[in-house]
């Protein structure tokens, strides 16, 4: 007892009386800390399914649609999804991105309703999985603005890939270093281009590896000695904001949403949408059904010319790059 | 009424728990990368030597250990995965920006703290609180618009995306982080020693010089310390303006990879063998900066026992 009277008459008595708000204060925090732990264990290490929803027995679609996967194609996917949204309101869409092979994989796993691809399916995948094409993009080789050079071929561009041209006089430009910008492992544009050049990616020397789009556009916007290669879509509209950009003709073909709905381009890609063949459940396996269903409707098209990308109505005709 | 003894049990035993608790976190997150990172280690036979899931190289030989260092490239569909390039890349623009950052943040603490008015020290130190605010990402994004074209003006390659534009970025960075942690450490210098030198009738520079900064020389190593454990770190400005080819630079005008943009770049994209690898080279990056921040202490404490 004599403690305490001690302790009321000590200078920290007000110090402890404040200490209370603390211990409630960290009283509070404490769980929070742990459920934070449990989270970053448990969540990356167990199944974190998005299909937990259950089935509601009315037509009204309801739950809870998971899609991953390219970057490219998600912000299409994420204005279809609010639409959709709007149209049923008991279904929540979450659109997560982290490059196509994810979206695969993730679809493939489980781990998502619905993949994202900026790549058409490799067969082994495309045992396991159902592709649905929603609109259809290009990747274009852009040069900096002033750069004379206003087209290409593509045993020029496999010169430059290779490390065999390094100039730009030598392809009709300025007597200027060519700074070869390519795109990290794994992106969906490299794999196109490898395969449309007919080349090894590990064959490849750059001067430049950049990750994303955006990263790409800059690397050329910067330098004018650069060459990169890009998404159309977001090409196009860095252009028309006046960027010093420009996308080189391929083979005599002007890059650009018309040539891709043409079907000239010859470095056009479907954006695919892709679902398991087997492994979902009745509701949800009708969830994803009309959500497909929407976004391969003809209400939704203005969404995928608004972001620079062709509509696929089924009827176009692409050539591959044969 | 809870008696104060109690409630110091109470708030001890809390401490302590949170202390164990951000402990804890740090080891789960070690362990978590040993695991991501087994499908690799676990494929090098030596764990079992029947099991080498989709781990074989091009000419169709198990993965081992010493790839990391002795495979041609890095180049993950062909199986090829020499991490040495990156590790000379991070080791270089951390070293880099250290040489940079130390002097210049402990310049601006000694100014701070024996030069400046008044009103302009407060200034400075503002700006230097909200200089450690700035999202990396800003500095990048800055970096690749700015400092990028400027170095692409004066190199010999013409290209931007360097060794050197990585340090640069590196050090404006971390210049926050010398200033913050010198400036403790010189205020800690004893009020007395300061008025000794003044009574021995010493000059600003003296004092400086012969007092402040050898009596403050352990909290400088700190502050260095720190500064190096943040630039190695370092992940998304760096990949913005280090060009992240994987090759061993030859000039600090040479584009390089550090291992932390390794992972941003490729992670997202990586798979089984790849992705494990990715989880192995994060792992490695933690032995270097464990094995660094281990060097200097023993280093500072030798230091301290032998003065």
């Amino acid at each position: 007892m004599k403690q305490k009277t001690n302790c009321d008459h000590h200078p920290s008595a007000r110090w402890s009386k404040s200490s209370k708000v603390v211990v409630k204060f960290w009283l509070l925090l404490c769980p929070l800390i742990f459920a934070g732990l449990l989270v970053a264990t448990g969540c990356s290490v167990g199944e974190f399914s998005g299909s937990t929803s259950k089935p509601s027995p009315g037509s009204e679609p309801s739950g809870r649609l998971t899609l991953t996967g390219s970057s490219t194609i998600a912000p299409l996917v994420q204005e279809i999804a609010t639409r959709f949204e709007e149209e049923h309101s008991h279904v929540r869409v979450d659109v997560q991105t982290g490059g196509s092979s994810r979206g695969i994989r993730d679809a493939k796993k489980g781990v998502a309703d619905i993949g994202m691809s900026s790549r058409d399916l490799k067969p082994k995948e495309s045992r396991e999985l159902n592709p649905t094409v929603i609109a259809w993009d290009g990747v274009a080789f852009v040069t900096h603005g002033d750069n004379p050079v206003t087209e290409i071929s593509k045993e020029h561009l496999k010169q430059i890939y290779l490390g065999r041209i390094k100039n730009w006089s030598e392809i009709g430009g300025a007597d200027e270093r060519i700074i070869v910008s390519n795109r990290a492992a794994g992106r969906s544009e490299l794999d196109l281009v490898c395969k449309f050049l007919e080349i090894e990616a590990g064959d490849i020397q750059a001067d430049i590896i950049d990750g994303e789009t955006q990263q790409s556009l800059k690397s050329v916007i910067n330098n004018r000695k650069a060459i990169s290669y890009t998404s159309i879509g977001a090409a196009q509209d860095a252009a028309s904001r006046g960027e010093p950009l420009k996308l080189l003709s391929l083979n005599g073909v002007e890059a650009s949403s018309a040539s891709i709905e043409s079907g000239k381009y010859p470095l056009a890609r479907p954006l695919i949408l892709t679902v398991r063949k087997r492994g979902l459940n009745a509701g949800q396996a009708k969830l994803v059904k009309a959500f497909l269903k929407f976004a391969t409707d003809k209400g939704v098209a203005d969404v995928a010319t608004g972001l620079g990308f062709v509509p696929d109505q089924g009827t176009l005709m692409v050539a591959e790059s044969k | 009424m809870i008696s104060a003894v109690t409630r110091d049990a109470a708030l001890a035993f809390l401490l302590r728990s949170l202390a164990l608790a951000s402990a804890g976190i740090i080891c789960l997150i070690c362990l978590f990368v040993a695991r991501e990172s087994w499908l690799a280690l676990d494929s090098t036979g030596t764990v079992n030597p029947a099991d080498t899931v989709g781990s074989v190289n091009a000419d169709g030989e198990p993965f081992q250990l010493s790839n990391l260092v002795n495979d041609d490239g890095w180049n993950p569909d062909g199986q090829q995965f020499n991490l040495l390039p990156m590790i000379v890349g991070s080791l270089l623009a951390t070293f880099g920006s250290a040489l940079l950052a130390g002097p210049l943040g402990i310049g601006v603490a000694v100014f701070l703290n024996y030069y400046a008015p008044k009103k302009i020290g407060w200034a400075v130190r503002r700006l230097v609180e909200i200089m450690a605010g700035v999202p990396s990402v800003v500095y990048g994004l800055w970096g690749l618009s700015v400092l990028v074209p400027m170095i692409a003006s004066l190199s010999p390659i013409e290209q931007g995306q360097s060794l050197l534009a990585g340090i640069l970025i590196l050090t404006f960075m971390t210049i926050p982080t010398v200033v913050v942690a010198s400036d403790a450490a010189i205020q800690a210098v004893p009020a007395n020693q300061i008025h000794a030198a003044a009574a021995l009738g010493l000059g600003r520079r003296a004092t400086v010089w012969s007092i402040v900064l050898p009596a403050a020389r352990f909290g400088l190593v700190s502050a260095i310390i720190l500064q190096f454990a943040r630039a190695i770190g370092e992940t998304m400005a760096v990949l913005m303006v280090c060009g992240n080819i994987v090759k061993m630079p030859n000039s600090i005008f040479a584009p390089i990879r550090t291992l932390t943009s390794n992972i941003a770049l490729e992670m997202g994209y990586a798979d089984n063998h790849h992705r494990s690898i990715l989880f192995l080279s994060g792992l490695v990056g933690l032995v270097i900066v464990s094995v660094l921040m281990l060097a200097a202490n023993t280093f500072s404490k030798t230091q301290r026992l032998s003065t």
